[in-house]
């Protein structure tokens, strides 16, 4: 069983180390499909939690100027999405996934196109923590916003 | 929401109680799991009429940013929408109990930045439309805060027959009125709402200037604060060694100048401290200062903690300092007051209308100032002065006009109707002070 989190960037944060620490002390396997991975430590991402980036070349080379750049700020969104296919996506055993959850604007186009993909897949904007309540939890002192109830 | 109507029908509540009506409280702050102190006044407000209505919800847009360029911003909008039908054909928008006692359903909303607050607005209806199906609120009571966000959902989705109650405490309301088109969006909410609050009565001047004509249904109540529940600092304060100031560093919160003046009065007092607590862009810039300024190792630095664990915090400490340029109502002022702490505060708005009458007992009221020594001769004022502080007598004062219980009655009243214009009017902070 494992979830994977779906953050380009590390404006939400301190969502995406909320339920990595969530899952992971309840014995869960996480992955974080990111752009880069060098933020994330000095984020609070535990350390258990898999992080996959898919920065394309053009990201790497920090093209901040220039028509290139200016086009790429375009097409962004679709650009990591087809680096994310070539680089995780296509190569993740997807059996074992039982939840993708997208944490940040950014990688909504990612979501969209493995939900497609993935029809059965559980894909949301927030954690659905009902399946991992009965885990026993190694840090069980969660905050009330992190707490949740069935409606 | 094509097909839903903006009524400009003012509402009638028929029933003398709240027991058997629903609320819906539309806001874009709320806390949670990525801002969990965000929109705690939102909070403290709802928690304290919950128990009144047969249920309430809270539907909470929270603002995801885009890429700004505005193709990019398109792809990620599109996916979104496609992506939230999926969700919500599957069950997903669920909403949750809190603790509070109401239901709370977090909706993610991609705006772009560098829009104006009508094309926020136009984003958070598109998302909260998505997640309702194309139905409006099942309430008798629709309550949305601040004007141009949640009041213009509660304008949208209200239902006809319901009551549309707006508060406004943003700061940036100002910013909101000189745009035309979103002014103009916010001459529809009060054209539909059927009572205004503002929490302070500088807000109230302002939007009453703004909008001359609706200045009846536009009243002060203060944002609800939990002071009962607060607990008050296990030793009173006999010196002001230990300073901290709470909440976000950046210019218009007078941080710069408090770590100015912090240098200042340190300088003959080898027993000052001084606590930052909070997170923002002038963290690294204040922390080069105080070094600069000799006093490195007296200053601080500390990262947001959870609400509950502020007030432990507070009590390590002497003297709260804010001294912030402008406020709507001063929250961090009013809690601290609560927790048993002599505060020195600016006239920044709100705070002189909080702590109108206590000057002098709950501490020192300053003049606004990028003079340092403003705050250095208001500290020094205030410390000649401790043994003359009354904050048992403040606390209740506050407890009388800000507490959950006196605020959630005057919101009943307003939710029910059962006050016109004048009624409401001597509701107002404003007019009891008088």
């Amino acid at each position: 069983m494992s979830v994977l989190l779906l953050a380009i960037g590390t404006t939400r944060s301190r969502a995406v180390c909320g339920y990595g620490r969530f899952l992971a002390d309840r014995g869960v396997d996480v992955s974080l499909i990111t752009s880069s991975a060098a933020p994330w430590a000095a984020e609070g991402l535990e350390e258990r939690i898999t992080v996959l980036p898919v920065e394309t070349a053009i990201d790497r080379r920090l093209l901040a100027a220039g028509p290139v750049a200016k086009f790429y700020r375009l097409v962004r969104p679709y650009a990591l999405w087809r680096s994310a296919r070539r680089r995780v996506v296509g190569r993740l055993d997807w059996s074992t996934v039982e939840q993708v959850v997208v944490c940040d604007s950014h990688a909504i186009p990612i979501a969209w196109h493995v939900a497609r993909k993935h029809p059965d897949l559980t894909v949301g904007f927030e954690l659905d923590r009902t399946p991992f309540l009965d885990h026993p939890a190694s840090s069980p002192d969660l905050a009330p916003t992190e707490q949740v109830s069935a409606a | 929401m094509a097909d839903m109507d903006i009524s400009g029908e003012t509402a009638t509540v028929s029933a003398d109680s709240l027991a058997s009506l629903r609320l819906s409280v539309t806001t874009p702050w709320h806390p949670s799991i990525q801002r969990p102190f965000a929109g705690s006044f939102v909070q403290a407000g709802t928690r304290a009429v919950a128990a009144r209505f047969a249920r309430t919800e809270l539907f909470h847009t929270e603002d995801w940013t885009t890429p700004a360029q505005p193709l990019a911003a398109r792809l990620v909008r599109r996916d979104r929408t496609r992506l939230a039908g999926r969700v919500r054909e599957r069950g997903g928008f669920a909403p949750r109990l809190s603790e509070d006692g109401y239901w709370v359903t977090d909706i993610p909303t991609p705006v772009t930045p560098g829009q104006h607050y009508a094309d926020w607005a136009l984003d958070h209806e598109a998302a909260l439309g998505q997640v309702l199906g194309g139905a409006g609120f099942a309430a008798d009571v629709v309550h949305g805060h601040v004007g141009i966000y949640g009041g213009w959902l509660a304008l949208r989705f209200a239902p006809r027959g319901a009551r549309v109650v707006v508060t406004e405490h943003a700061s940036f309301l100002g910013r909101i009125l000189a745009q035309p088109r979103s002014r103009a969006m916010y001459g529809q909410v009060l054209d539909r709402a059927d009572a205004v609050i503002c929490v302070s009565g500088l807000l109230r001047t302002k939007l009453a200037e703004a909008f001359p004509a609706h200045a009846g249904k536009i009243v002060v109540v203060p944002n609800a604060v939990d002071i009962e529940s607060m607990p008050v600092r296990p030793v009173p304060v006999a010196d002001l060694h230990r300073w901290i100031y709470v909440g976000k560093i950046a210019a218009p919160k007078g941080v710069p100048e408090l770590v100015e003046a912090f240098a200042i009065a340190a300088r003959g007092e080898p027993k000052l401290s001084l606590t930052v607590l909070g997170s923002g862009p002038l963290t690294g810039a204040l922390r080069e200062r105080a070094a600069q300024l000799g006093v490195a190792g007296r200053v601080e630095f500390l990262d947001p903690v959870e609400p509950e664990k502020v007030f432990g915090i507070l009590h390590e400490h002497d003297l709260l300092v804010h001294p912030s340029k402008g406020e709507t109502f001063g929250m961090t002022t009013v809690e601290a007051v609560g927790a048993g702490m002599p505060v020195l505060v600016t006239r920044c708005g709100g705070p002189q209308e909080t702590l109108d009458g206590l000057d002098g007992l709950a501490g020192s009221l300053i003049e606004v100032s990028d003079d340092p020594m403003v705050i250095v001769d208001g500290y020094r004022g205030l410390a000649a002065r401790v043994g003359r502080l009354d904050l048992e007598y403040a606390r209740a004062e506050l407890v009388r006009r800000f507490g959950s219980a006196s605020v959630a009655e005057r919101l009943s009243d307003i939710y029910l109707g059962r006050t016109g214009a004048a009624a409401m009017a001597a509701t107002a902070l404003g007019e009891e002070r008088r």
